[in-house]
C-alpha cells in the first residue's frame, strides 16, 4: 500500500461523510436508520471545525427539503437515510430532479439487502430514473465518488444519488484520504432563475422534465469514461461477469475461489444510471454468456438486456428474470459461489465428512433473538400492555381473537417475538396508529392498541393521531417515549432538549397530543408497573382515541449519565426464591424475562448477573415471591 | 493455494465490547502497513445479539470471510463461535471466552445451549484455546475488559503480523485516558493465558 498519502481505517459511511468533508459540504441532514446512520453522525462529530451545518431532522422528507433548499442557495449540501427513509422524502426526490440544483448536492441512501435491520428489502436505484446515480464497491470508492459526485452535481446542476448497502457501509478499509476543500460559499437564493423553482404548472414543468433528460444525456458521455467503470478483459474469455456495489467485490472473491478468474471478464458498473452502454457492449459482443449480479433487483440486468437486442452478437444474459439469481437476500460469497460455480460448469462439490459434521451441528442452534436491554423502560411498558390484555379477554396467545396489537419502527417492536409475543403487525413508521384506526373502522370487534416510539411518533405518527381523532377511531396508543432515537444509536429527537449540533427545546408528545384533540391523555413512568397498567386499562375502556405516554429515559443514555452518581442493583433472595413453583414455572424469566436475570440449573432458582443488572426494580415488581430486592450499591 | 491474506473473525454478543475490538485488531494492522477490508454484521438489536466482524489483512476482494476461510477466530463465546462453524478452517487456531452468555430462549427453557460445546468446537478446528476471559477482565479491574483480555490472548497466537506493542498503542488511542492502565493490564492478562496455553485439540 502507498505510504505517501495518509490512510485511514473508515466504515463505508464514514468514508462517504470524509468524502463530504474532502468536497467542502457545507450542509448535512438526514433522519437515523441502521444501515445509514454513520455518514450524518460523523459528519456531526467535525461540523463546528469544518464550518458545517448539520441537523438531525425529524423525518427523511423534511431532511431531504432542507439540504435540497441549501443547493438551490449555492451550497453543497448532503442528506442520508436509509432506503425506506429515502420513499419518505420520495414526494420531494421526485420533483426537485425537474428543477435540479445549484450546489452540489448527495442523496447519500443505504439499502439494506437481505434486511437485517429494515422492514424491507428494497433497492433505492429505482428511483434514479432521472438522476444520475453513482453505486460504490468499497469505502475506498465511497469517498472517492462523494468528492467527485459533488463536482458533477455542480456541473450538471442536478442532484445525485449514491446508493450504498449494508456490505459497503459496515464494510471497512484503510481509505487513502484526500485533501480538504474549504469552500466558502455565501448562500444566495437564484431570485433571477423565476420560475425554475416554482412548478406551479406544466408550463414550468414540461421543459424541466425535458432538462433533466438532457442532462443525464449530457452526463452519458463522462460516465462512458469514468473510472467508477471498469472493463476487466484479455479477450479469450468465455464468460462475463457485469456487477457493481458489494456484489463485485463478493463475485470477484467467488471466481477466485474457484480457479476461474482468468476464465471471465468483468465489467464493473460504478455509475449504474446512465449505465455505460459501450463498454456493455464491448462485453456481450466478446463473450457467449454474461452474468448479471447486482443487490436488490435487476435494475443494470434490464439496461443490459436491451442492449443485448441491440447488438449483431448472439450473447446469452442471465441473471434475476432467467432464475441464475436468487431474488431476494444480500449477494454473499456463499450465495454467489452457486450462482457463479453454474455458470463456469463447475458444480457443487460432495460436503467432506467435517461439512456434513458443521451442518448438522448448525441445524440444532439456540438463536440469539433481540432482546430489550436491562433497565429498558419499554420492557415495563410492554409488559403492561401484555399484562392488561391478557387480564381484559382473558387470551393467553396471539393465534386467539380478543385483540389486535400494532407495533412500530423501533426497539419497542421487539413486543412481537417471545416471550412478550402479543404484537402482530409492524410496517412502516407512523403506521400503528393509522392501521390501528383501520382495524377499529374495519370493526374486528376486538381492542386495538398501538404501540409508537417517540421518534417514530415525531416522524409520521403525528399525521395518523390526527386523522384517527379526525375520523373518531376507538383506539388506545401507547408512546414509548424514551427521549431518543435509540435503536439506531440514541441520536436525539425532537423532545431530547438537543440537536446535533448543541443545546435545543423539549417537545412534548403530550403537549402535541393534547393539543391534537386527544380527551383521554396520561404520561407515567414504565417503571411503575401497577400505574402503568391502570392507565392503560383506563385508555381501552375510554370510548375513543386514547394515548398513554409511557415516558422515561433509554437506560442506555440513563445509565451513561449517571454513571457518576451511586448505582443500584437487584438481588435475588435465595431463600424467598420458590424457583419453578412460582405459579408460572420461574415467572422473572420465562414471562418477565429481563437479559440480566440468569437460571440457576443447578439450584433450581433466579439469579441476577450483576455486571448487566441496572437496578430498574422491573422484576421486584414482577416475582409472585416478592424474592427480588433492589439494594444501592456503594462503589 | 498460497494464503496471503490472514482472515480474523470476531464472535460475540453485542455489547461485550466486541465490535470496538475489531476496530482495535484491524486500526493495528492498518498501522503496521498492511491493507485491510472487513465488515461488521450485526442486526437491529444494539444488545444481546450475534454480533460478528470479519477483518482480513492483505490483499482481497470481499470484505466477508468466505467459507472455511476464517483461519483465526476470536469468541466471545462458544455459542458464537458455533453459529459461524461454516466460515471456520479446519487447521483454524480459535481461542474462545468460556463464560457463556445465555439466549433468551435458553433462559426460558424453549431452547437448549448445545451440551458439550467446546467438544463439538473441537472437532471442527485444530487448535482451540479455551479460557475465561471474563474472570481476567474482573482480575484486570473490570469486567467490560474482556474484549481487550481478547485482543491481548489473539496478540499472543504468533499468527498474525502485528506487534503486542502496535496493539498497546492502538488500545490507547481508543479507550478512555482514565481506563487506559486498566486496559493495558487486561491485555496483558489475555496475553500470557494464551502463551502459557496447550491448544485443547493438539494431542490428536
Amino acid at each position: 500500500m502507498s505510504k505517501d498519502s495518509p490512510h485511514r481505517l473508515l466504515l463505508g459511511n464514514e468514508a462517504v461523510a470524509r468524502g463530504a468533508i474532502e468536497a467542502g459540504v457545507q450542509f448535512v441532514s438526514g433522519y437515523p436508520g441502521t444501515p445509514s446512520s454513520e455518514i450524518v453522525e460523523s459528519l456531526i462529530d467535525v461540523a463546528k471545525d469544518n464550518g458545517i451545518y448539520a441537523e438531525w431532522s425529524a423525518n427523511e422528507k423534511v431532511a431531504f427539503e432542507g439540504a435540497y433548499a441549501a443547493a438551490i442557495a449555492g451550497l453543497r449540501s448532503l442528506v442520508a437515510m436509509k432506503h425506506v427513509g429515502l420513499n419518505v422524502a420520495a414526494d420531494a426526490l421526485m420533483v426537485a430532479w425537474e428543477s435540479g440544483v445549484k450546489g452540489g448536492m448527495i442523496v447519500a441512501v443505504a439499502d439494506d439487502p437481505g434486511a437485517p435491520a429494515s422492514q424491507n428489502e428494497q433497492d433505492s436505484r429505482l428511483y434514479a430514473l432521472h438522476i444520475p446515480c453513482f453505486e460504490p464497491s468499497s469505502p475506498q470508492e465511497a469517498k472517492d465518488m462523494v468528492v467527485r459526485a459533488f463536482e458533477i452535481s455542480e456541473e450538471l446542476e442536478q442532484l445525485i444519488l449514491v446508493r450504498l448497502t449494508g456490505g459497503v457501509s459496515h464494510a471497512f478499509e484503510d481509505v487513502e484520504l484526500g485533501k480538504i476543500t474549504k469552500r466558502i460559499w455565501k448562500a444566495k437564493f437564484p431570485h433571477e432563475e423565476w420560475p425554475r423553482f416554482y412548478l406551479d404548472a406544466g408550463w414550468v414543468i414540461c421543459p424541466l422534465h425535458k432538462r433533466a433528460h438532457e442532462v443525464l444525456t449530457r452526463f452519458r458521455v463522462e460516465a462512458e469514461r469514468s473510472p467508477f467503470n471498469r472493463l476487466e478483459i484479455k479477450g479469450h474469455e468465455r464468460f462475463g461477469i457485469i456487477a457493481s456495489g458489494a456484489a463485485y467485490n463478493n463475485a470477484k472473491e467467488v471466481s477466485k475461489i474457484l480457479g476461474v478468474e482468468n476464465e471471465i471478464a468483468f465489467l464493473k458498473i460504478g455509475i449504474s444510471n446512465p449505465i455505460p452502454t459501450k463498454l456493455v457492449e464491448h462485453l456481450l459482443s466478446a463473450v457467449d454468456t454474461v452474468l448479471v449480479i447486482e443487490e436488490t433487483e435487476p435494475f443494470i440486468e434490464e439496461q443490459v438486456r436491451s442492449i443485448a437486442l441491440d447488438i449483431e452478437h448472439r450473447v446469452k444474459v442471465i441473471g434475476r428474470r432467467t432464475g441464475h439469481v436468487p431474488v431476494s437476500d444480500c449477494l454473499s460469497t456463499q450465495h454467489l459461489t452457486n450462482v457463479v460455480g453454474v455458470m463456469v460448469g463447475k458444480a457443487q462439490r460432495v460436503l467432506s465428512k467435517r461439512e456434513k459434521l458443521v451442518e448438522r451441528v448448525l441445524k440444532d442452534m439456540p438463536s440469539r433473538g433481540l432482546s430489550l436491554c436491562p433497565g429498558c423502560p419499554h420492557m415495563g411498558s410492554l409488559f403492561a400492555i401484555r399484562q392488561v390484555l391478557r387480564k381484559m379477554t382473558g387470551k393467553r396467545r396471539l393465534d386467539q381473537q380478543g385483540f389486535i396489537a400494532l407495533a412500530d419502527i423501533g426497539c419497542y417492536g421487539i413486543g412481537g417475538y417471545p416471550p412478550h409475543g402479543f404484537q402482530e403487525t409492524e410496517f412502516s413508521m407512523g403506521g400503528s396508529i393509522s392501521a390501528a384506526a383501520g382495524f377499529a373502522h374495519a370493526n374486528t370487534g376486538e381492542i386495538v392498541v398501538a404501540s409508537i416510539g417517540d421518534s417514530t411518533f415525531f416522524h409520521a405518527g403525528i399525521p395518523a393521531l390526527i386523522n384517527a381523532v379526525w375520523n373518531q377511531a376507538k383506539i388506545t396508543v401507547i408512546v414509548h417515549d424514551n427521549a431518543v432515537t435509540a435503536m439506531t444509536g440514541e441520536q436525539p429527537a425532537p423532545n431530547s432538549g438537543r440537536t446535533a449540533m448543541g443545546a435545543g427545546p423539549v417537545i412534548n408528545v403530550e403537549d402535541i397530543v393534547k393539543a391534537i384533540g386527544v380527551k383521554y391523555v396520561r404520561v407515567v413512568d414504565p417503571y411503575d408497573l401497577k400505574a402503568t397498567m391502570e392507565a392503560i386499562e383506563d385508555a381501552i375502556n375510554y370510548d375513543g382515541v386514547s394515548v398513554v405516554v409511557c415516558k422515561r429515559k433509554c437506560a442506555l443514555v440513563a445509565r451513561r449519565e449517571s454513571a457518576a452518581k451511586g448505582a443500584k442493583r437487584a438481588r435475588v433472595n435465595q431463600e424467598r426464591c420458590i424457583g419453578e413453583d412460582c405459579g408460572c414455572g420461574a415467572f422473572c424469566i420465562r414471562i418477565f424475562s429481563c437479559a440480566a436475570i440468569v437460571w440457576d440449573s443447578g439450584l433450581k432458582k433466579a439469579k441476577i448477573d450483576d455486571t448487566l443488572c441496572n437496578g430498574c426494580g422491573l422484576c421486584a415488581q414482577v416475582c409472585p415471591a416478592g424474592a427480588i430486592v433492589v439494594e444501592e450499591v456503594t462503589a | 493455494m498460497k494464503e496471503s491474506t490472514v482472515n480474523i473473525l470476531v464472535a460475540g454478543v453485542g455489547g461485550q465490547g466486541n465490535i470496538l475490538a475489531s476496530r482495535v485488531i484491524a486500526t493495528a494492522a492498518v498501522k503496521s502497513g498492511y491493507h485491510i477490508r472487513g465488515c461488521d454484521t450485526l442486526g437491529a438489536s444494539q444488545r444481546g445479539g450475534h454480533v460478528t466482524s470479519h477483518i482480513r489483512i492483505g490483499e482481497s476482494y470481499s470484505p466477508f470471510i468466505p467459507n472455511n476461510m476464517a483461519q483465526i477466530v476470536v469468541g466471545f463465546d462458544p455459542l458464537d463461535v458455533l453459529m459461524e462453524a461454516n466460515l471456520i478452517s479446519a487447521s483454524a487456531i480459535v481461542i474462545v471466552n468460556t463464560e457463556k452468555v445465555l439466549p433468551a430462549g435458553v433462559k426460558s427453557g424453549q431452547e437448549e445451549y448445545p451440551e458439550d460445546i467446546l467438544e463439538t468446537i473441537r472437532e471442527i478446528v485444530q487448535d482451540l484455546r479455551a479460557l475465561d476471559a471474563v474472570d481476567l477482565a474482573r482480575k484486570a479491574g473490570d469486567a467490560r475488559t474482556l474484549n481487550v483480555v481478547l485482543v491481548g490472548s489473539l496478540a499472543a497466537t504468533g499468527k498474525i503480523p502485528i506487534t503486542p506493542e502496535v496493539f498497546k498503542d492502538t488500545i490507547s488511542e481508543v479507550v478512555p485516558k482514565t481506563t487506559l492502565s486498566l486496559n493495558l493490564k487486561a491485555f496483558d492478562l489475555g496475553y500470557q493465558a494464551i502463551s502459557q496455553s496447550k491448544s485443547l485439540t493438539g494431542e490428536r
